[in-house]
Formats: C-alpha cells, structure tokens, sequence
C-alpha cells in the first residue's frame, strides 16, 4: 500500500497559509500588546488558525510525504524525494539558526545591535521557528515537484 | 546536484516500461499495484525521469518474465517494429538480446 500525495495545488496552499500565518499572527500580537480587544480576538483566531494548518490539514506531515512512522507505506521515489527535502530543509534551517547564534553571541558582546530580551520577543522568535522549520520540508517538496497531471490522466492510458 | 526526485543525477538509463505495460494491456495503477508501488512513479520511470533502484528494476523484470537487460538499458532501445523486420530472412533465431527500443 502507497501513499496517494493530495494534489500539488492544494498542498501548495497550505504551505502559504502557514507561512503567511506567521506574520499575520506577529502583526495582531503586536497590537493586542497594544490592548485592543479586536485583535485579541483576532490573535486567537489565527492562532487557531495555525493550529487547524498543522493539526487537522497536517502541513508538516502529509505535506512533506508523510511522517517517519509510515516509512513502510512509500515507495523508494517517495521515500528519496521526502529525505532530499529533509536534507534541503535542515541544510537550510541549520544555516539560519547558526546565523541567529552568532548574531546573538555578537550583539550581547559588543552591544551594538538588537538582541531580543523580553518574553514577548522571545515568543515571536520561537513561533517563527516553529511554523517555518516544521514546514521547510514541506515547501521544499511542493514546488520542486512538478504537477503531474497526465498521471493522472493517462494513468488508464 | 539532485534531480527533482531526490535521486543524485546520474547516467540516465532507458527502458521499455510504456511498450510492455501498454502490450499486457495495463493501466498505471494495476501495474502500480502489481509492484507495491505509487501509479505516479510508473510514470516517473516511462519518461525515464526517475531511475529504479537494482531490487525494483529486477522485480519490474520479473513481473514481465523478461530479462531485466530486455526493460532497462543505458543506451536507447531500437523500436520494435525495426527489430522484428530488420532480421535477417529465415533467420528464426534471431536473438532478442539485440538491442532495440522504443524510447
């Protein structure tokens, strides 16, 4: 049994909403700090939002060809396609993260440029990890493949 | 560099998968199915865009109860059709190793 991949458009979607969630959800954070009621309002329903994204449309799994526990369940194409995306996404996270230690170590020591220092800074830096590295993979797979539709359509050929 | 499948590029080799899947009179998905693997894989390999591994390659030749140098090959097959009527006449025995192809 293998795993049939949701159509390249819609997984394509749901990486931009999770992406675009990020700053939207910064954006409305930053003025419920402000006390506007609205946007504290607002601050839940995106965070909804992310998590209806991640726990119910399952970006980071399905998205990037499945989670590691259904190894079994894809073929030997799928299965190099996903560990290329892993590798590109950790390549590629690993860089950012290294880049934001250093700037870190560089800002406290010469204190010179911004470094983040309160909860609520920290906060935003954690979820912007969090919504990006679980969906790296994911965007890595949906645009290198290309759209397959005469799979589709020829498949009786 | 990687292909768009993941796989390193390498040599790309050529196969008979479209002809022979198209001669059982197969869809995609019954020889997906018959293979363990995705439909959209089989046609990955048709186009010759995706290589298999040894293990899938022999299986793909034992599915067709051909020799695995009769589905895949590193140089493009001769088609059929000039294969079968470029033998010589009378010559019965003519071996179906020659190399022909359809891609």
């Amino acid at each position: 049994m293998t795993v049939q991949i949701p159509a390249q458009s819609v997984r394509r979607r749901n990486v931009i909403l999770l992406a675009l969630s990020y700053p939207i959800v910064s954006w409305v954070l930053w003025m419920t700090l402000r006390e506007h009621a609205f946007f504290a309002l607002a601050h839940l329903a995106a965070t909804a939002l992310i998590f209806w994204l991640v726990a119910v449309k399952r970006v980071a799994k399905i998205g990037r060809l499945i989670g590691d526990d259904l190894d079994s369940r894809l073929d030997e194409r799928q299965l190099a396609l996903r560990n290329a995306a892993y590798l590109d996404a950790y390549r590629i996270a690993g860089g950012i993260i290294l880049l934001g230690v250093i700037w870190i170590a560089l800002g406290l020591d010469l204190g010179i440029w911004w470094v983040p220092s309160t909860y609520d800074e920290w906060n935003l830096i954690f979820w912007g990890l969090f919504i990006y590295l679980i969906s790296l993979p994911s965007a890595f797979l949906v645009w290198r493949e290309p759209d397959r539709i005469d799979d589709l359509e020829l498949q009786d050929a | 560099m990687k292909t768009e499948n993941g796989r390193a590029e390498g040599p790309k080799l050529f196969n008979r998968l479209a002809v022979l899947r198209t001669e059982r009179g197969l869809s995609r998905q019954q020889l997906a199915d018959a293979l363990g693997v995705n439909y959209q894989t089989i046609g990955y390999l048709e186009r010759g865009e995706y290589n298999p591994s040894l293990e899938l390659a022999l299986r793909i030749a034992e599915l067709f109860t051909l020799p695995v140098e009769a589905v895949f090959s590193r140089t493009p097959f001769a088609p059929l059709s000039q294969m079968l009527y470029s033998r010589p006449e009378g010559d019965s025995t003519a071996s179906t190793a020659d190399r022909g192809t359809d891609r």
